[in-house]
């Protein structure tokens, strides 16, 4: 088997990993959780696991290499198994036979794909691609769609907690020219604070 | 004359806000408190959203919300985060006007920290 045509060890254990604690992956969740897996990894290890290129799609961050991976799937691969998902006209289902991963995780690094996993695995995937989004706030419309570069610093972790991803919601839904909802011109800054532990 | 500062109050008066804040110690309350404040007097008088030399410090960039323009961000020391609204002139505010949409102190940083222990322990 050409080697090349293989993803790199730790991309490989990672999304290995993934599929062992999902039961196997749909191709957008393949292409979209190891990226989160590298946002928590950042944080909490000061380095990533993967090390590839994670890139601004239409529906969200994408690994192109992943995507083409499965899209042009060997089947002679030894660790990944593609089938076509069930009642799906386009879906793939992703397995991983564990005992052919070249370079397994350690400890530290299962917990952060465990974590990612049991968190974001179960998201539908719409909604897997935009909670990815919301992690790159930088980008607009305009942005997503293309190969621009997304952020993977302490900043999308922050913005990784449910409570910014909450935040990021009430904005897009707020009507933020509704005048009757404004507070009276702010006089003295240090009024802010005050009201702020009023509320 | 400062540009006029008011504040979107659904989204900007935040009970988890003010019970983080009543977490810190004295000590700290102040300095948020004057941070907060110090934000909010350089947003008064800024000339521009992200480029002013007066705000570099806060690292501000844009925060992209479909269908809502001029949303900026500012990061304060540790996890204090300013989102605000900058609004162009009108007859009423000729100066233009800032709208403080949200602010958070709290990230979730314990919860992951729980989340990624407890994994620890399952694998024990």
């Amino acid at each position: 088997m050409n080697l090349e045509a293989r993803l790199d060890p730790k991309t490989e254990a990672v999304l290995a990993r993934l599929c062992e604690k999902l039961g196997g992956l749909y191709k957008t969740q393949a292409v979209k959780l190891p990226y989160l897996v590298d946002v928590v990894a950042q944080h909490s290890l000061g380095r990533r696991l993967t090390g590839i290129r994670f890139e601004a799609w239409d529906q969200g961050v994408v690994a192109p290499e992943i995507y083409r991976f499965f899209t042009h799937h060997p089947e002679s691969d030894p660790v990944f198994q593609v089938e076509p998902a069930r009642f799906s006209e386009s879906a793939v289902r992703i397995k991983a036979r564990l005992g052919a991963v070249r370079e397994p995780l350690n400890e530290e690094e299962q917990e952060i794909v465990d974590l990612v996993a049991c968190e974001y695995g179960r998201l539908p995937v719409e909604q897997l691609g935009r909670v990815t989004k919301r992690l790159n706030t930088e980008l607009g419309p305009e942005n997503w769609g293309t190969n621009a570069p997304v952020k993977l610093d302490e900043d999308s972790f922050l913005r990784l907690s449910p409570r910014w991803q909450d935040l990021y919601e009430r904005i897009a839904a707020a009507d933020l020219d509704d005048r009757s909802l404004w507070s009276q011109p702010i006089d003295d800054p240090k009024d802010v604070v005050r009201q702020l532990l009023d509320a | 004359m400062p540009r006029q500062i008011r504040s979107f109050d659904p989204t900007w008066k935040d009970r988890a806000f003010r019970k983080t804040f009543e977490k810190l110690s004295a000590a700290e309350r102040t300095r948020q408190a004057d941070e907060i404040t110090a934000l909010i007097e350089l947003l008064g008088r800024a000339r521009h959203p992200t480029l002013d030399p007066a705000l570099q410090s806060w690292r501000p960039s844009a925060y992209r919300v479909p269908g809502v323009a001029g949303l900026f961000e500012y990061r304060g020391r540790n996890l204090l985060r300013i989102i605000a609204q900058w609004r162009e002139p009108t007859a009423e505010e000729p100066e233009g006007l800032v709208l403080l949409i949200a602010i958070t102190l709290d990230h979730d940083h314990d919860r992951l920290r729980r989340l990624i222990e407890s994994n620890r322990r399952d694998l024990d």
